[in-house]
C-alpha cells in the first residue's frame, strides 16, 4: 500500500517538474516499495524489477509535466510499471518458459502434455519447499492472459481495490471484476494440472 | 488424491502473501540517483558511441546507399562499355601459335603431309 508523507501528490508533480530534489527524493521513498512489488509480481525476478523501478522513476521524471491529474497520481506509476514490464517481458521473454502456458491463450486452455515435460522433476508426495511453490505459482500466472495478469497481480500482490486497478488498466469496474474472476479459475485450473502432470 | 491436489493448489495461492513481501533497500534512491547522473553525462558527452552519433546514424546511412547506388551504376558502365568487348582475346596457347608459324615459314606454307610424303 502506498504510505502519504508530507507532500501531496500535486506538490511533488510540481516539484518534480521545477526540479526540485527533495520533492523527487520524497516521491521515490514514497513509492519505491510498490513500484519494486508490482514490477516482481509481473517478471518475478527481484534484481530485474529494482532495474525496471529505476526505469519508472526516470520516466517519472521525464515526463511528470504530462501528468494531466485526471488519474490518482500513484495509479499513474502503477500504469507506468506495469508497462515497462510488460516491455520487458517481450524483450526477455524466454522460448521455453513461454511454451508451457500461453500469453495467447484465451480460452485458458492448457497443453497437458508440454506441461508434463517441463516439470517431470516434481516431489510427488514430497514436502513442497517454497522454491517448488513459487516455481508453480509463477508459471501458472505467467501463463495467464496479460490482462488477467496485470489485474491479478494488482490484486492480490499490491492489494488495489477494484476500482484503483480499473483506473491503471484504464477499464471499467465490471471488466475488473470478470477479469481478476477468471484469472482465479485459470489459476486454479492451471494448478491442479501442474500438480496433476507433477504426479505421474 | 484430489483433495490433497486442492490443497497443494490453496497452498500455492496462498503463498503469494509471502512472495509478495519487498524487502527494503536503502540504497535504491542513491544508485536510482547514481543511474541518472550517469545518464545525464552521457547526454552532455555522448563520446564516440553516444547520442550524437546515433542521430548522425540515419544520414549516413543515406550517404552509404547513394555511395552504393553510384558505385554499382560505375562498374555497370565498365562492364557493359563496347570498348571492353575490343580487348584482344587472350591466346591460351600463344607459344604453338608462334611456333607453328615459323614452322609453316621453314616450308614455304607446304602442308605438313605432303612434307612426309615428300620424304
Amino acid at each position: 500500500m502506498v504510505h502519504h508523507h508530507s507532500m501531496t501528490d500535486r506538490e511533488l508533480v510540481q516539484g518534480i517538474i521545477n526540479s526540485d530534489q527533495a520533492a523527487f527524493k520524497e516521491l521515490v521513498e514514497t513509492h519505491q516499495l510498490f513500484v519494486i512489488r508490482t514490477c516482481y509480481a509481473m517478471v518475478h525476478d527481484m534484481e530485474d524489477a529494482k532495474d525496471l523501478a529505476q526505469e519508472v522513476f526516470i520516466e517519472v521524471l521525464r515526463s511528470a509535466d504530462a501528468f494531466r491529474g485526471k488519474a490518482k497520481f500513484s495509479s499513474w506509476i502503477y500504469r507506468i510499471a506495469v508497462n515497462k514490464s510488460l516491455n520487458h517481458l517481450k524483450k526477455h521473454r524466454r522460448k521455453d518458459s513461454f511454451s508451457i502456458f500461453s500469453f495467447q491463450d484465451p480460452g485458458g486452455k492448457i497443453q497437458e502434455e508440454q506441461i508434463a515435460d517441463h516439470h517431470t522433476h516434481g516431489g510427488g508426495d514430497a514436502v513442497m519447499e517454497e522454491d517448488e511453490l513459487k516455481e508453480a505459482l509463477h508459471t501458472a500466472i505467467d501463463g495467464l492472459p496479460v490482462k488477467q495478469k496485470i489485474a491479478f497481480t494488482l490484486h492480490k500482490y499490491e492489494e488495489l481495490p477494484y476500482n484503483e486497478i480499473a483506473e491503471v488498466m484504464n477499464v471499467s469496474l465490471s471488466s475488473v471484476e470478470s477479469l481478476i474472476h477468471r484469472a482465479r479459475l485459470n489459476l486454479q485450473k492451471r494448478l491442479t494440472y501442474y500438480y496433476h502432470s507433477n504426479r505421474k | 488424491m484430489k483433495k490433497n491436489r486442492q490443497d497443494r493448489v490453496q497452498k500455492t495461492l496462498d503463498f503469494i502473501q509471502k512472495d509478495r513481501i519487498v524487502p527494503e533497500d536503502p540504497w535504491f534512491y542513491s544508485r536510482l540517483m547514481a543511474r541518472i547522473e550517469g545518464e545525464k553525462e552521457q547526454m552532455v558527452n555522448p563520446g564516440f558511441l553516444g547520442v550524437r552519433r546515433l542521430r548522425l546514424r540515419p544520414i549516413l546511412g543515406v550517404i552509404l546507399v547513394m555511395v552504393g547506388i553510384a558505385g554499382g551504376i560505375t562498374l555497370g558502365k565498365v562492364i557493359s562499355s563496347p570498348a571492353s568487348t575490343k580487348e584482344p582475346a587472350v591466346s591460351v596457347f600463344p607459344m604453338e601459335e608462334d611456333a607453328n608459324a615459323a614452322f609453316f615459314s621453314e616450308i614455304g606454307g607446304a602442308n605438313y603431309e605432303q612434307i612426309l610424303l615428300m620424304k
